[in-house]
């Protein structure tokens, strides 16, 4: 696993092989197994996979909101070299939002409904801002808490009267907007949104993605975006990490992987999606994933896999980088590593 | 919504579904899994052991007053006391154990039934039917129960017997059931099997009782303990008040006797204990079944806990 | 509620004015006051007909009989029984007599007492309710919160665990009904080791005054019934709070609201405790009638000058119009007090739109 960190030296967020295990009354499940990558600064950076793929249990583990039965089992997250994985919790309170905020998955819900929307935004500043200046009340009014509040609002899209509105008064689009002004609050260096769009139709979704684009580029933050969806992968982010059964299964640049996807699995995935330029459209994905309780030996894809070969069932693969910045971990290119 | 999402991928939450199914079948489980359950069923059957088996060990007339002496503490002859009637504690509780069941099986039976039946008449039929019904059983479980009985049993002439009491006490048990079995019938029926068998042309009743009942059956398990638990306080409370039969020892009418000759401030305690010791058990026991059968619906609330 | 019990929540409304919200409200509120109402009038039409249905003679008359042939030496008491039966004679016919009686309860004018004539019933009430209502509203606000508070805790998965051990023994008090907890507690605290007075609700031989004595009298009075009450209820309050918050754990909102860095201890009261009160002050509501019916026994218990006792002796003394009188205040009380419940809610959860399904 030593290869994943050499991919850039300036970055934002390094990951290491990072573990989750969920102990169930079962047995163990590893729902995140060794991922590693790396979060350039001003990128755009997208994990697609299966659900079931362990690609939102690490959103929730950069966050560091795995909760039990699920624990960190093992290696770092590297933001600016402090390691959040070994963080004591008071000091990871300070990170998120901060440093590190979340767009929510479920949009619809992700908001107090008892809490109005300005509320809702001014809690997260002052919790972090109070902490900072040490002081009570903050070094701001209520006025210039409210007037920040409505130019977040504005950044959005949305108009300053939202603030006083309740979540039940908003729709799903607004909603998830609000989100995106609470993420974008405190100026963070990386924005986790995971699956922003998932409950919300495809013109709403358009919308919302532009406008997390414009905040991005806004505050040069980088971006982090989880999703099943290769199509809105493509359209957004520079780089893109394939997963699947809880490890990265291949990492490169969005073009690339597109024109020429290395992995059989990330190769499946692409012949996948409705194509004008293709002749072969829809090819269906084969089989099953299997049972996270017990992984297949080996590579976890090989019994899925179209294209396996002897090493498969014995040798568990890893991640390499084989051409420059395409990272792919899959026997087919064991003879192809540069030096 | 649950627990589970969010925190825990979604294949691994089919797994615990799995592993829940499996947990879910096999009643012997569940008990071991369940010590709650176990706890207040074993409590339950020595109480209606001790109801059904006494009166073959030990002699059951000395319920009657002046069969003993007055007022003797707890001995080997009187293994609970006497009181001041001259009447035997444990035979009095043996007596009065089946008697107070008796009412709670009664008014628990005809209140859920009455329940059931307009459960789902309510949630089946929907409309102005059910908005009667609904609103209805509202209001009256805002009403306080236990003095509407005083009304009805305080009007009744003469002599009451175990009968009319729980008859009294069943025409204030069916809202509870009511409610509980239309919000269940509500969400059933919009199950997609439901939709299966109307398009397959099975009728209303025929869908109530092949499709909705066998579903349904946990929950007026359930219902039932709920509903002759609260039957059993009603009646109690009623005794306790002198509304109850005055010829027959139940329960709540040995401890109506015990404050109506002022036992406590006379140091006769074992004339209250054994009453009180008693309905507590069955209390806790009624108690534990329903948390234990709830734990077994609703698999969250384990979590919480251990 | 009636509507609430079937609130309607999330329509998207986005552009609410405040009139807009008004309107509903008021339909709402009209029709809310109308159950209240509806449970009024029937009440006191239970109270009509019950004993006149009744099989054989009517109780009512005949204990008016009684009252007659023994309390010839209670100057009066033949005028009363002579109004009562010019009013509800035999010969008058029957929608007349109801339509009087419904007349009467309307202005409260409930008649005499039969046990202690010329006591008038509301007299006796007014006298009774202020010691019911200081018992009952001090110990359900002290359960409701501790246990409220309590039930949280339990369900609250970052809370030490010694809290739940320390906590189940009260779980089990809420399945034993008040009074019998009532009785063991006098028992141990009263007779035995006599920390606190066995009964009544003040010192016999003392009257009632508003001095700093007789209150500290009055007070130390009802700590052992109140603590009967709050006893028995705390695991009631903790049990469906636990559940609630089980429930509200699980929530979108409370992943969102760590990810926005709050303290712990801000997540738990306002995004956690603020969510999960909501159904539990509904059950306030709903719970509120078997509370009066079980705190009624407790003052039986500890002879307590309130309701209860009053009622206890009514029926032992076949004081028709004084049970009546009281079962009916009662339920109006009772009904008074949902129905304001009912119209605060929506104040606690800004989802309620009052519309019909």
């Amino acid at each position: 696993m030593t290869t994943a960190t050499t991919q850039t030296a300036a970055a934002t967020l390094r990951v290491e092989d990072l573990r989750v295990q969920f102990h169930t009354p079962r047995g163990v499940v590893r729902a995140v197994d060794g991922v590693s990558f790396t979060l350039r600064p001003g990128e755009r950076f997208g994990l697609v996979g299966e659900s079931g793929s362990g690609k939102s249990t690490i959103a929730l583990a950069l966050m560091r909101l795995i909760k039990p039965p699920g624990r960190i089992a093992g290696g770092r997250i590297l933001l600016e070299d402090e390691d959040l994985a070994a963080l004591p919790e008071d000091a990871m309170r300070s990170v998120r939002m901060a440093r590190i905020a979340l767009i929510p998955q479920g949009a619809m819900n992700s908001l107090n409904p008892v809490m109005r929307v300005k509320q809702q935004i001014i809690d997260g500043i002052l919790a972090h801002e109070r902490e900072r200046s040490g002081s009570r009340n903050g070094s701001r009014s209520k006025r210039d808490l409210e007037e920040r509040v409505a130019e977040l609002l504005e950044s959005v899209g949305l108009r300053r009267e939202v603030a006083e509105r309740y979540p039940h008064e908003l729709s799903g689009g607004m909603k998830q907007r609000v989100c995106i002004a609470i993420a974008i609050a405190l100026r963070p260096s990386i924005i986790i949104a995971d699956e922003p769009t998932s409950a919300l139709d495809v013109v709403v979704q358009r919308q919302i993605m532009q406008t997390l684009g414009a905040v991005q580029a806004r505050l040069g933050a980088s971006v982090l975006l989880i999703g099943h969806d290769m199509g809105l992968m493509a359209q957004f982010v520079d780089r893109v990490g394939v997963m699947y059964g809880g490890k990265l299964a291949e990492i490169g640049p969005t073009r690339e992987i597109f024109a020429e996807p290395l992995h059989p699995y990330t190769q499946m995935l692409i012949s996948s999606l409705p194509s004008f330029d293709r002749e072969t459209s829809f090819v269906k994905l084969a089989g099953q994933p299997h049972s996270p309780l017990n992984p297949p030996s080996g590579c976890v894809f090989h019994p899925r896999c179209p294209r396996a070969f002897e090493p498969c069932p014995a040798r568990v693969p890893v991640l390499r980088e084989v051409r420059p910045d395409r990272f792919v971990s899959c026997h087919l290119y064991d003879g192809a590593v540069e030096s | 919504m649950g627990v589970t999402t969010g925190t825990m991928a979604p294949a691994l939450r089919d797994s615990v579904f799995t592993e829940l199914r499996t947990r879910v079948r096999g009643a012997g489980g569940h008990l071991r899994r369940n010590p709650k359950l176990l706890l207040g069923l074993v409590m339950l059957i020595a109480l209606l052991a001790l109801g059904t088996l006494g009166p073959l060990v030990i002699d059951t007339d000395t319920a009657r007053p002046m069969s003993v002496i007055p007022d003797q503490p707890p001995s080997r002859e009187h293994l609970f006391g006497t009181e001041s009637q001259g009447r035997d504690m444990l035979a009095l509780v043996v007596r009065g154990i089946p008697l107070t069941v008796e009412i709670g099986l009664i008014a628990g039976a005809i209140g859920l039934g009455i329940g059931t039946v307009l459960g789902f008449i309510g949630g089946y039929t929907g409309g102005i039917v059910d908005t009667i019904i609904r609103s209805a059983a509202d209001i009256m479980l805002t009403v306080p129960g236990l003095l509407v009985l005083i009304v009805v049993a305080a009007s009744i002439e003469g002599l009451v017997s175990v009968e009319m009491i729980a008859l009294v006490v069943a025409s204030l048990a069916w809202m509870f059931p009511t409610r509980t079995i239309r919000s269940q019938v509500l969400s059933l029926r919009e199950r997609p099997y439901v939709e299966m068998a109307k398009l397959n042309g099975m009728s209303g009743p025929q869908i109530i009782f092949r499709e909705l009942m066998p579903n349904l059956l946990p929950y007026l398990g359930a219902s039932f303990v709920g509903a002759v638990g609260s039957a059993i306080l009603a009646a109690i409370g009623l005794e306790a008040l002198g509304l109850g039969p005055q010829n027959e020892p139940t329960l709540g009418m040995t401890i109506y006797w015990a404050i109506f000759y002022s036992a406590l401030l006379r140091g006769l305690w074992w004339w209250w204990a054994a009453p009180v010791g008693v309905i507590v058990i069955l209390f806790v026991s009624l108690f534990l079944i329903a948390a234990g059968l709830d734990e077994l619906a609703n698999p969250r609330l384990r979590r919480a806990e251990s | 509620m009636v509507a609430i019990s079937q609130p309607q929540v999330g329509r998207q409304t986005r552009s609410r004015s405040a009139t807009a919200l008004r309107r509903p409200f008021v339909r709402y509120a009209i029709r809310r006051v109308g159950v209240f109402l509806l449970v009024v009038w029937a009440a006191a039409t239970l109270n009509f007909f019950l004993p006149r249905l009744a099989p054989g003679q009517d109780p009512v008359r005949a204990r008016l009989g009684t009252v007659l042939a023994q309390g010839g030496s209670v100057s009066g008491i033949e005028e009363m029984v002579a109004t009562y039966n010019e009013k509800f004679g035999l010969g008058e016919p029957l929608w007349l007599q109801y339509l009087r009686y419904l007349g009467d309860y309307a202005r409260f004018d409930f008649g005499y007492s039969l046990a202690s004539y010329p006591a008038r019933v509301l007299d006796l009430i007014g006298n009774a309710l202020p010691w019911t209502i200081c018992l009952l509203v001090v110990s359900t606000v002290i359960a409701f919160v501790v246990g409220t508070l309590a039930g949280a805790l339990l369900g609250w998965t970052r809370a030490p665990r010694w809290l739940g051990h320390l906590f189940m023994p009260f779980l089990t008090l809420s399945a034993i009904p008040y009074y019998l907890l009532g009785l063991v507690l006098i028992y141990f605290l009263a007779f035995r080791s006599r920390v606190f007075p066995l009964s009544g609700g003040y010192t016999v031989g003392t009257e009632p005054a508003w001095s700093w004595e007789f209150i500290q009298d009055a007070v130390t009075h009802s700590i052992l019934p109140a603590l009967s009450i709050v006893l028995a209820q705390l695991g009631f309050w903790a049990l469906g709070m636990r559940g609630m918050m089980v429930m509200t754990e699980g929530e979108d909102y409370m992943t969102f609201a760590e990810a926005k860095g709050l303290p712990p201890r801000t997540i738990f009261f306002r995004y956690a405790i603020r969510n999960a009160l909501l159904p539990q002050t509904t059950s306030l509501a709903l719970a509120l009638g078997g509370i009066v019916s079980q705190a009624v026994l407790v003052e039986v218990v500890f002879g307590y000058p309130g309701i209860g006792t009053l009622l206890y002796n009514a029926i032992k003394g076949f004081d028709y119009f004084l049970i009546y009188g009281i079962v009916f205040l009662v339920i109006v009380t009772i009904g008074l007090t949902t129905l304001i419940l009912d119209l605060v809610y929506p104040l606690l959860d800004p989802r309620i739109t009052y519309q019909r399904q």
